[in-house]
């Protein structure tokens, strides 16, 4: 196995300091991905709480290897990225940091293909997040 | 002392879900400086990796958009008894955290 110390020099500092999707999608060469009704994508409404938003992700798509996740109205829009491997079930919940009203995508690569979907998360009062 | 990471493990029907909360600030750091006139460092989780029995199943570049004391859930089926779950963290001052948990599922 690699030690962890080897997976965090991987860490896509380009992604993470990005300030746009589009070049979170570049930094991931995930370049225009095409919109699936196969992915799951459970986030609330509308936030409670802007410092803890709730996103649930489950991939149906055969193969699924990666699963990003790109709050679009953060400073820094890219949140996380998961790999998976070894038939590990592609999902998993999380919980963000959505500083105002923004539409959240999720970014899925497939067998070397790329795929999103899209919701929108209404913050209604900001307090101080990224 | 005890690890920073908490992990628990909770079966449904023949799934089994892996609950990680992890105590971390996940401080984005400041881009003015504070009224001391210090700003706030960054400090957050870089990565997360899940081990099923010493095999990886999942690997995650984190950041500090996710909540502070960050909990994530995944789910796995085929879990029996015994079944060891390793999950490592790293954060972006170098420091690693381990936890394991080995599963134990009562008799129906």
């Amino acid at each position: 196995m690699r030690p962890a110390s080897a997976i965090a020099a991987d860490w896509n500092k380009k992604g993470f300091e990005a300030r746009s999707l589009a070049d979170v999608l570049k930094s991931l060469n995930a370049g225009a991905p095409a919109s699936s009704k196969s992915i799951q994508l459970k986030v609330p409404e509308i936030a409670d709480e802007d410092t803890d938003v709730p996103i649930f992700v489950a991939s149906k798509i055969p193969n699924t290897q990666m699963i990003a996740v790109i709050v679009e109205n953060n400073i820094h829009p890219l949140a996380a990225n998961f790999l998976f491997s070894n038939g590990a079930d592609p999902a998993f919940s999380a919980h963000l940091k959505v500083r105002r009203t923004s539409r959240i995508t999720v970014a899925v690569q497939a067998d070397g293909k790329h795929f999103r979907a899209s919701k929108e998360v209404k913050v209604a009062a900001a307090n101080c997040a990224p | 002392m005890t690890s920073p990471i908490t992990l628990e493990l909770h079966r449904k029907d023949d799934r089994t879900e892996i609950e990680i909360r992890v105590r971390h600030p996940m401080e984005p750091g400041d881009a003015l400086p504070q009224k001391s006139g210090l700003p706030r460092a960054p400090w957050f989780l870089q990565t997360i990796v899940i081990q099923l029995n010493e095999k990886t199943m999942v690997e995650g570049q984190l950041s500090a958009s996710l909540t502070r004391n960050p909990r994530f859930g995944f789910s796995f089926s085929g879990i029996k008894t015994g079944d060891k779950f390793t999950v490592y963290c790293t954060d972006n001052k170098g420091q690693e955290l381990k936890s394991e948990v080995v599963a134990k599922f009562g008799r129906a």
